[in-house]
């Protein structure tokens, strides 16, 4: 039995707690529902034909589950002239974030243990260069951006979208990883510094196998961002070189040809399988670390 | 004892200068030596083209297999080359210590311990002066000037005086960022804060609790398709005339349920003002997932014995809950709001994907691409202009950004660091 009233004084008659109760379960319901429905139309929808849509109601199951759609959407939906589907655009997407995760990642934990543990001037100066970095809205950076990567040869390349999510994601993985290290006893540095370990070696032995939770939480954290990154997807790339959020919004609003409402669903729940996969499998540790990690700020 | 100041700058100098020196040369070295791979594995994706029979052109097969190519020798050469870095320059620092100070172990200590932290954020260092700083000022220059380089106010001008074609667009996304500023971050906060509480008191709390966790996965441009066609009007083209009707269907849900015909097909979201209500109503969607899981778990490390001795006081639920959880879980909630904060400031996805950026839906963020491709003030400093924009957007994040850091700083006292 939950207690929602969180009292067992008898002054609270039987029937307000129900009421109370009743109240409860509507708003959840309400919420479930808010939450719920687009999902629920999303993976109807994209199971759906062209055919039933038109004919069907909105929110039935569908009648006759087809996977054409989803077909369609991996391997033949239309990108203004292309017909590819998303197929190209995933592994664009892929040979993005997997780089440009497991860069960050590093550069991370490498920044976060000297910030935390290592006093030294300028140590604030850095600290708050990444600030910075996490607050800055990005498109502030968009136009000088550009010229840096056609000076060093990266305009519209693969390698330039992964050089720019390592540089801005510098900043939130380094926070993760400060804050994270940070509550790591100084004592253990000292003691390890007495015995005679060096820099690199405590970071090895000592820091890194303590830090689990904290890189599930920057993998996936940098992972979602990168993975579903939009504006410099579509600033910094070229017709063969899009990520797949860009593509899906291609395919979306590409104006040829009839509405195909089952496809363009089809290849947004494409578009976030990896996501959802992520954080199906790792979801608990990530709000475990993220809770841990960011509540303390 | 002599200072060893001079020493540790004259040894921090020359790593610093062997290291930009080397690592450059072996980085093109290697992108040089490594070129054949491309056309290698061109040659691969053209036989596997001819086994499997692939319907892609020759050209392109050979175009994408190239690029992978370069994406993964770019990707090895970036590793190779910061391991190269870490391991060269720690030598150099050791090497170059013990050659200043042969005698002293303590000296030699003191100046490795100087450097060393150096070496691991230098590339960090170096990595954001360049490419954050420089790039954020460089926009801030930018933003002054005319195209041709020139000092001028004319881009600040278009947006701020009355008569200048720029300033009713700008008028219009500043209110609707303040909307959205205000709006979304507390829809979010107080929604996640709700459920977070409801769900901790019924058995199904932790099923709820999952589902409303799943859009964070789902990215902007996504979330948008979907609640697009919920948001959509009637149906799409009519593909034929059947009897001289043409058959129109209902794919909005919510457009259904307010009782909107299938013949009117004007989304929710172009609606004249509360149009933008619903494009928040994504985004809310989107992140109240986040808002709540951090809620739950804060709420949960409130101290049992606060909660028992309200519950002995009498306390109800609701001064439970504003009077003894929400100010122990104060400081979470303002990290929340600053997240949120910055991500709505960001956000531009969501009207891009949709099209909704009419007048009356401009935000900052939007209408700078607007900006970029639909404005000429007579001349061609475009560019100019979507800095001047940007300027503007950085500012709004100003005063957040001062505030966290004031916060960070107060906490690290507090904590004694």
């Amino acid at each position: 039995m939950a207690d929602l009233t969180y009292s067992q004084s008898p002054s609270k008659g039987s029937f307000g707690k129900l009421i109370l109760r009743w109240i409860l379960y509507i708003l959840l319901a309400l919420f479930a529902l808010y939450y719920l429905m687009p999902l629920f139309v999303m993976v109807t929808t994209s199971l759906k034909s062209l055919e039933e849509i038109r004919t069907g109601s909105l929110i039935a199951l569908p009648r006759e589950i087809t996977f054409d759609a989803w077909k369609t959407a991996w391997s033949g939906a239309c990108t203004g002239i292309q017909c590819e589907g998303l197929q190209p655009y995933f592994w664009n997407s892929v040979l993005l974030a997997v780089p440009a995760v497991a860069l960050s990642t590093l550069i991370g934990a490498l920044n976060g243990y000297v910030i935390a543990q290592w006093q030294f001037r300028g140590a604030n100066l850095i600290f708050s260069l990444m600030l910075f970095g996490c607050f800055i809205p990005f498109q502030v950076v968009l136009l000088p951006m550009a010229r840096l990567l056609g000076m060093m040869g990266l305009a519209g390349s693969i390698p330039g979208l992964v050089f720019v999510h390592v540089i801005y994601g510098i900043g939130f993985t380094t926070l993760f990883f400060r804050n994270y290290y940070v509550s790591i006893p100084a004592e253990l540095v000292k003691a390890a510094k007495v015995d005679g370990a060096n820099f690199f070696r405590i970071f090895w032995s000592i820091f890194l196998p303590l830090s689990l939770p904290i890189i599930v939480v920057t993998v996936i954290w940098q992972f979602t961002q990168i993975w579903n990154d939009f504006l410099f997807g579509v600033s910094f790339s070229q017709a063969g070189t899009q990520p797949i959020t860009v593509a899906l919004n291609n395919i979306v609003n590409s104006t040829t040809g009839v509405k195909e409402y089952n496809v363009d669903m089809a290849a947004a729940i494409i578009a976030a399988l990896p996501t959802l996969f992520v954080y199906v499998f790792a979801g608990k540790y990530f709000i475990r670390g993220l809770t841990a990690g960011s509540v303390k700020g | 004892m002599r200072s060893l100041k001079p020493v540790i700058a004259s040894n921090g100098l020359a790593i610093l200068l062997t290291v930009v020196i080397l690592l450059p040369v072996v980085a093109i070295t290697a992108f040089i030596a490594t070129g054949p791979l491309d056309d290698a594995l061109a040659q691969l994706g053209l036989s596997l083209r001819e086994t499997y029979g692939w319907t892609l052109s020759e050209f392109d097969t050979q175009q994408r297999f190239a690029k992978i190519g370069f994406a993964i020798r770019s990707v090895i050469i970036a590793v190779g080359i910061s391991f190269l870095y870490f391991s060269i320059s720690n030598w150099l620092n050791m090497g170059l210590a013990r050659f200043r100070s042969p005698d002293s172990l303590g000296r030699q200590s003191t100046i490795i311990e100087a450097i060393q932290p150096w070496i691991f954020v230098g590339p960090a260092l170096v990595l954001l002066l360049l490419f954050l700083l420089v790039p954020a000022f460089s926009t801030l220059k930018i933003s002054f000037q005319e195209s041709d380089g020139a000092w001028s106010a004319r881009n600040y001008a278009f947006l701020w005086d009355p008569d200048a074609l720029g300033y009713l667009q700008f008028r219009l996304a500043m209110r609707n960022s303040l909307m959205w500023l205000i709006l979304v971050p507390t829809a979010c906060i107080s929604l996640g804060l709700l459920i977070a509480v409801l769900a901790d008191s019924v058995k199904w709390g932790i099923f709820a609790k999952t589902l409303i966790f799943v859009p964070l996965a789902i990215s902007f441009v996504g979330a948008a398709v979907i609640w697009r066609n919920i948001f959509a009007g009637g149906g799409i083209q009519p593909q034929e005339t059947i009897n001289g009707l043409t058959p129109s269907y209902q794919i909005g849900l919510l457009k259904a349920l307010l009782g909107h015909g299938a013949e009117y097909n004007e989304p929710l979201y172009n609606l004249k003002f509360w149009g933008n209500f619903f494009l928040m109503w994504i985004l809310v969607w989107v992140q109240t997932g986040f808002a709540m899981v951090i809620f739950s778990a804060a709420l949960r490390g409130v101290p049992e014995d606060t909660i028992e001795a309200a519950t002995i006081d009498g306390a109800n639920p609701f001064q439970m809950f504003f009077r003894i959880k929400l100010p122990q879980i104060y400081s979470t909630v303002l990290v929340v709001w600053t997240t949120l904060v910055i991500l709505v400031l960001k956000v531009f996805d969501i009207p891009y994907a949709l099209s909704a950026n009419d007048d009356d839906k401009l935000l900052l963020a939007t209408m700078m691409e607007n900006a970029r491709n639909n404005w000429s003030i007579g001349g061609d400093n475009v560019d100019n202009l979507f800095a001047a924009i940007a300027v503007m957007l950085m500012l709004t994040v100003v005063p957040n950004m001062i505030f966290n850091a004031w916060r960070i700083r107060r906490e690290q006292k507090e904590m004694g660091h």
